[in-house]
């Protein structure tokens, strides 16, 4: 931990994350207005002390909505992680120690998976659930599953072959302990450094297909979709589309570093 | 190596049926009645019953697909719901435009990457490498279309040299249309470009402790020599699968990027399908896009055979 914090950049993301996930739990207490009250005769207005990052075409306040708008995208991000996660793992895992036919028929249907680029997979689920926060969550662990599957397959087999595993199994220990008792902590803790990659990963896909309409509809605020209502206002009102897209960027920026730090620290040949 | 390569190419064959059985599950997701989603609840119901037919929501699953693949193999992935055209030819007519960006985009980030990431790794822990580092984490923490959004704000709108309206076909002025990707590939190249730094910079590092470059150093070469002679070769071979896969990264990409910047290409295509719920141009997109990205990744593999002379596939 000592060592972790030497390193400013470290620090910085851990702060920037901890900046993000304060926005969305404390949003009540941090949005300075409504984020969806509508003030017509503040329409556009430019930032200013009463609305730090300005007001959009109908007037409301884009500080707030940006605050507010955090919680979908950290929520969707969150929690597909964690589905695609354990969903991942445990096929990884189902395969990567049953082996033979198991092994071969899990791995083929990933590689299907994965033959298809990543968001373009995502836009195409979530079209056909239909718009909204489900949805994508639905979409982006569908994605993200056979990415971890993989790694976790990979890292399984690794581990299977150590002495020690070996050890527990000829004193008589079922499959179902070894797996979950010797191989699954060791499979997991190389997979949680890639976790803040994907978890990135996930935040800008969220962005994106927010962007494109397919997220939470309007009027709930989301980076995305803010960002897609300030895009027909590039030349008059700016601010609109620059302030979540530097949430994003931010957001997005701790969780590489808090990786990147990971990495370093617990691999400190590299770096 | 034809043998190599001639098995390599004929796995493709499931790769591609499986890719298409994907393509056509995700009719199978949509809730409900598809006919009734994609033409709205007050359609009248012959033209539900009508497109209940063309889609052969009547007929079993297993001859649903064997009808789809068949058809999709000789071209025919159905008529747009809007149009009354061909989704093949929609969709081919406008590929040239996402793949234009995607390769604009490859050049743009492999050139921007790689050099960035030798500059950096040569100057290992000096103020030029902090200052790399942290330029490509923002470029790769950066959402590309809003990127984007601010290339537009910076170079059409505060100073206009780039237009932000229009378009010129690439078939009728190809350099008249070629500035029309200027900003779309910029937006996807650069911010692709910091993930590329990363990887050269640690490849780089990596070659450069070798003993084989330590060899030419204490050889006397010039620096510059051992750099470019020596090590680069070995470092960018890697990188060569790393290309490959964000070429698929910038697919994804470019379907945002051609909203930002209005491109008709595939991915507007897409978006527009999505609104209009005209979902077997969105089926045709997909699995289009998907198997450009398969080929891609076909040419990734099969080009180590060629650069890299250990690689025999047994």
């Amino acid at each position: 931990m000592a060592r972790y914090l030497r390193n400013p950049l470290n620090v910085a993301g851990g702060l920037l994350v901890l900046l993000a996930v304060a926005a969305a739990v404390l949003a009540p207490q941090i949005a300075t207005h409504d984020p969806m009250r509508i003030v017509i005769s503040d329409r556009l207005q430019p930032p200013s002390l009463e609305h730090l990052f300005g007001t959009d075409v109908y007037g409301r306040d884009v500080f707030s909505r940006v605050i507010y708008g955090s919680r979908i995208s950290i929520r969707i991000a969150v929690i597909a992680s964690l589905l695609a996660f354990t969903g991942g793992v445990a096929i990884g895992m189902l395969a990567g120690l049953a082996g033979g036919r198991t092994d071969f028929l899990l791995m083929r249907a990933a590689d299907v998976l994965l033959a298809f680029p990543g968001l373009l997979l995502a836009i195409g689920i979530s079209a056909a659930l239909g718009t909204g926060e489900t949805s994508i969550m639905l979409a982006l662990w569908f994605v993200y599953t056979p990415r971890y599957a993989r790694l976790a397959r990979a890292a399984s087999m690794q581990v299977k072959e150590l002495d020690f595993v070996d050890a527990a199994r000829a004193l008589g220990s079922r499959p179902m302990r070894v797996a979950w008792h010797h191989v699954g902590p060791n499979v997991i803790s190389p997979l949680v450094i890639q976790a803040s990659v994907y978890f990135s990963e996930m935040i800008l896909a969220e962005a994106a297909l927010s962007f494109l309409g397919l997220g939470a509809p309007p009027p709930t605020p989301s980076w995305g979709n803010i960002l897609s209502e300030g895009r027909e206002f590039m030349r008059l009102a700016p601010w609109i589309s620059i302030f979540p897209g530097l949430f994003i960027l931010f957001s997005v920026l701790g969780v590489n570093l808090l990786g990147d730090g990971m990495r370093d620290t617990l691999d400190p040949r590299k770096g | 190596m034809i043998t190599v390569i001639a098995r390599r190419v004929l796995t493709l064959v499931p790769v591609l049926i499986a890719i298409s059985f994907v393509s056509f599950l995700l009719l199978a997701l949509i809730p409900g009645d598809p006919a009734v989603v994609m033409l709205g609840a007050d359609a009248p119901p012959q033209a539900l019953e009508r497109l209940r037919a063309q889609l052969g929501l009547d007929r079993p699953f297993l001859e649903r697909f064997g009808w789809w693949l068949w058809s999709a193999v000789r071209g025919d992935l159905g008529t747009s719901l809007y149009q009354q055209r061909s989704v093949a030819v929609m969709v081919m007519e406008r590929l040239p435009v996402t793949l234009l960006v995607c390769v604009l985009a490859t050049i743009i980030s492999v050139v921007v990457g790689v050099s960035l990431g030798v500059i950096a790794a040569i100057q290992r822990n000096r103020l030029t490498d902090h200052v790399v580092r942290v330029l490509s984490l923002v470029g790769l923490s950066m959402p590309d279309f809003w990127f984007g959004l601010i290339l537009i704000l910076t170079f059409s709108i505060r100073f206009p040299i780039f237009p932000i309206t229009g378009f010129v076909p690439l078939d009728r002025d190809f350099f008249a249309s070629l500035q029309f990707f200027v900003l779309p590939s910029l937006a996807l190249g650069l911010t692709l470009a910091g993930f590329l730094t990363r990887l050269t910079r640690a490849s780089m590092l990596e070659v450069l402790s070798a003993d084989y470059v330590r060899t030419a150093r204490s050889k006397g070469l010039r620096a510059r020599t051992v750099v470019l002679r020596h090590a680069l070769g070995t470092a960018l071979l890697p990188l060569v699968t790393v290309i490959g896969l964000n070429f698929g990264r910038l697919l994804g990409g470019a379907i945002v990027i051609e909203t930002v910047f209005s491109l008709p290409g595939v991915g507007r295509l897409i978006v527009l399908a999505i609104n209009q719920r005209d979902f077997p141009v969105v089926q045709a997109s997909v699995l289009y896009v998907a198997v450009i990205f398969t080929i891609v990744n076909l040419l990734t593999d099969l080009s180590y055979v060629v650069l890299d002379p250990r690689v025999r596939y047994s």
